[in-house]
């Protein structure tokens, strides 16, 4: 059995359950959603970068809020450079579904969503561990609810997890070595009393 | 109303919602509404949490990109400047209804710190000039 058998085994497997319990259908609904998740986690950046108790929190909290947001676009460019590359059909093209999602036209692999998730998460991850283990959860449940909704299989989410943590760390090692780039930026919005 | 309209108004809303809720937590005094922070709380977490229900209240908003969904790039774009706007009206409301309470403490580090006793406008007056005459025109209002 190759991989791509085992995934869609699994696919189904979790796949099959949609239609079972309806508080489960409509929980799902409202996780895998386009909005539910990336807003309420751009909201806890905007609440880290302006609530802080001192200077060290401060620059502690908004150098982790920058981690955030530059992991995201560098995930987004990856996953539309991976898409370029290779087109992964969506398991509703390919198998028989329970579909509780609208159809997405783009490649299945990797999961965009899952990317941005982890992405944010591993940016906290810098701030504060336990939040950041909350919003793991919460990311793997996104990611879990894509499976269930018939959207994407489930290599699909681990690669898109894969990417959002590697991005936020080449991005740490990055400002590591460049120190200098994320001192400007805030330096700058300090100077407009924005940081 | 369509799906971008609405996205947009939910972040304007939640973001001036999370921005009370932090100036709280941070104490940044000068960009509360409201003149007790209990209160800023309270309007802080209705602020952020009302937009949510209203706009997730018939459930996921599951609409393609092509029918009208918005796609993540316009999120991210729509975010950016709802939650500008939503700085935006903090300041300028926080500006006049802090004028009053101002001490003029000014301090020595730039940034969001300078606001736990200053208003926005102030600092931006202080530090670049501008807004001299909405600055007048507030202290004439006041000592009348």
């Amino acid at each position: 059995m190759d991989i791509t058998s085992i995934d869609k085994e699994i696919f189904s497997l979790i796949n099959a359950h949609v239609g079972s319990y309806k508080w489960l259908d409509t929980l799902v609904g409202l996780l895998v959603s386009d909005y539910l998740i990336p807003v309420s986690f751009s909201l806890l950046l905007l609440s880290i970068w302006i609530g802080w108790k001192d200077d060290v929190m401060r620059d502690r909290n908004q150098t982790g809020v920058l981690l955030s947001i530059f992991g995201v676009i560098t995930a987004n460019a990856i996953v539309k450079i991976m898409n370029l590359i290779f087109f992964r059909p969506r398991p509703f093209d390919e198998l028989e579904v329970n579909l509780l999602f609208y159809m997405p036209t783009d490649s299945s692999f990797p999961s965009n969503p899952a990317a941005v998730a982890f992405a944010i998460a591993t940016g906290i991850f810098h701030i504060n561990k336990k939040l950041a283990i909350s919003m793991y959860l919460l990311s793997a449940l996104y990611g879990l609810s894509r499976i269930y909704a018939g959207v994407c299989y489930p290599t699909d989410v681990i690669a898109g997890m894969a990417i959002g943590i590697l991005s936020v760390i080449t991005i740490r090692i990055f400002f590591y070595y460049m120190k200098w780039i994320p001192s400007l930026i805030l330096n700058q919005a300090r100077n407009f009393y924005l940081a | 109303m369509n799906l971008h309209l609405e996205y947009f108004i939910l972040i304007t809303l939640s973001s001036a919602g999370v921005i009370q809720l932090s100036a709280s937590y941070g104490s940044l005094t000068q960009i509360l509404i409201a003149k007790s922070k209990k209160i800023s709380i309270y309007i802080g977490v209705i602020l952020t949490f009302c937009p949510i229900v209203w706009f997730f209240h018939q459930g996921g908003r599951a609409i393609p990109d092509t029918d009208g969904g918005v796609p993540g790039f316009s999120q991210f774009l729509l975010f950016g400047a709802g939650s500008i706007l939503a700085l935006i009206l903090t300041f300028a409301i926080s500006s006049i209804t802090n004028h009053k309470n101002h001490s003029y403490i000014l301090e020595n580090k730039p940034g969001l710190i300078g606001l736990k006793h200053n208003t926005y406008l102030q600092l931006i007056n202080n530090s670049f000039g501008v807004g001299n005459w909405i600055l007048q025109a507030l202290t004439k209002k006041s000592s009348h």
